[in-house]
């Protein structure tokens, strides 16, 4: 019987240390094709609490500051082996778009924008409109320096919408100075850095 | 397993801010891992389905004062 494994994380490099996972085991570095897979070994899956997610957080936390490129792999993916034949080429590029970079993430609160009813085309135009939650431009310009990828996530007010910043490291206090002051007519609260989590490819599917 | 997917739930909705963001992150982002994995932990899927709403509805427990 193979052992189980925790799985955290991907990527391409392994760390040069000896990293631990979220119960404080060794985190193993197994290959699977062109990637390598950190994962801890574990007796049993962990329990969904409080107190396993953000060990999961920490754990892949400390991967990601220990790995140039690194995807987070989602709580509870307890495996006892991993294969990522047919997606390797978008894991990988997945992965570049990552290297040396993190995440900020921004919810957007507010009313959502009327729809124009006038017609089926102009319906579709102005919700294609809300979608990109345009409440948001004069701060996206305020970061447009800072921000190597955005993902958009539309979700029912209050909360409009999660919008997911790439980042370079270590620039996470110059954005969060440049979104601070910036007025917009919805109410956004900021949160990160954290690792790259929805920049894995099927991240927001 | 049913009362280890109450507790789930329980945490769920007893949690801050800062726990949702976490758990927005750590469980619905990120890599999916198939193939032989099996995704063994009781009560995701109902925190997976719980927690849209629950993040929607965070902006009434949020302080005012931080409205711009």
């Amino acid at each position: 019987m193979s052992p189980k494994l925790n799985v955290y994380a991907l990527t391409d490099a392994a760390p040069a240390a000896q990293m631990r996972g979220a119960l404080g085991e060794p985190v193993r570095v197994v290959r699977s094709g062109r990637l390598l897979v950190l994962a801890g070994e574990i007796a049993e899956a962990p329990e969904l609490g409080a107190d396993a997610l953000r060990a999961h957080d920490a754990a892949v936390r400390r991967l990601a500051d220990a790995c140039a490129a690194l995807l987070p792999v989602r709580f509870g993916s307890v495996a006892t082996e991993v294969d990522f034949a047919g997606r390797e080429d978008e894991l990988l590029a997945a992965l570049d778009l990552v290297r040396g970079r993190e995440q900020m993430t921004l919810r957007v609160y507010g009313d959502a924008p009327p729809l124009d009813r006038g017609s089926g085309t102009a319906y579709l135009e102005s919700l294609r409109r809300a979608r990109a939650v345009p409440q948001l431009d004069p701060m996206r310009a305020a970061v447009a320096a800072l921000v190597r990828a955005e993902r958009t996530e539309v979700h029912e007010p209050p909360l409009l919408a999660s919008v997911y910043h790439l980042i370079d490291r270590g620039s996470a206090d110059e954005y969060l100075r440049a979104v601070r002051d910036v007025p917009v007519a919805v109410r956004v609260a900021p949160t990160g850095p954290w690792p790259a989590w929805s920049f894995a490819p099927e991240a927001l599917r | 397993m049913r009362r280890r997917e109450e507790q789930a739930m329980e945490i769920l909705e007893r949690a801050d801010q800062s726990l949702l963001d976490v758990i927005d992150h750590v469980l619905t982002k990120g890599v999916v891992v198939s193939g032989e994995a099996m995704l063994g932990v009781a009560g995701v899927d109902l925190v997976y389905l719980r927690l849209n709403a629950l993040l929607c509805a965070a902006d009434r427990v949020q302080p005012r004062a931080r409205k711009k």
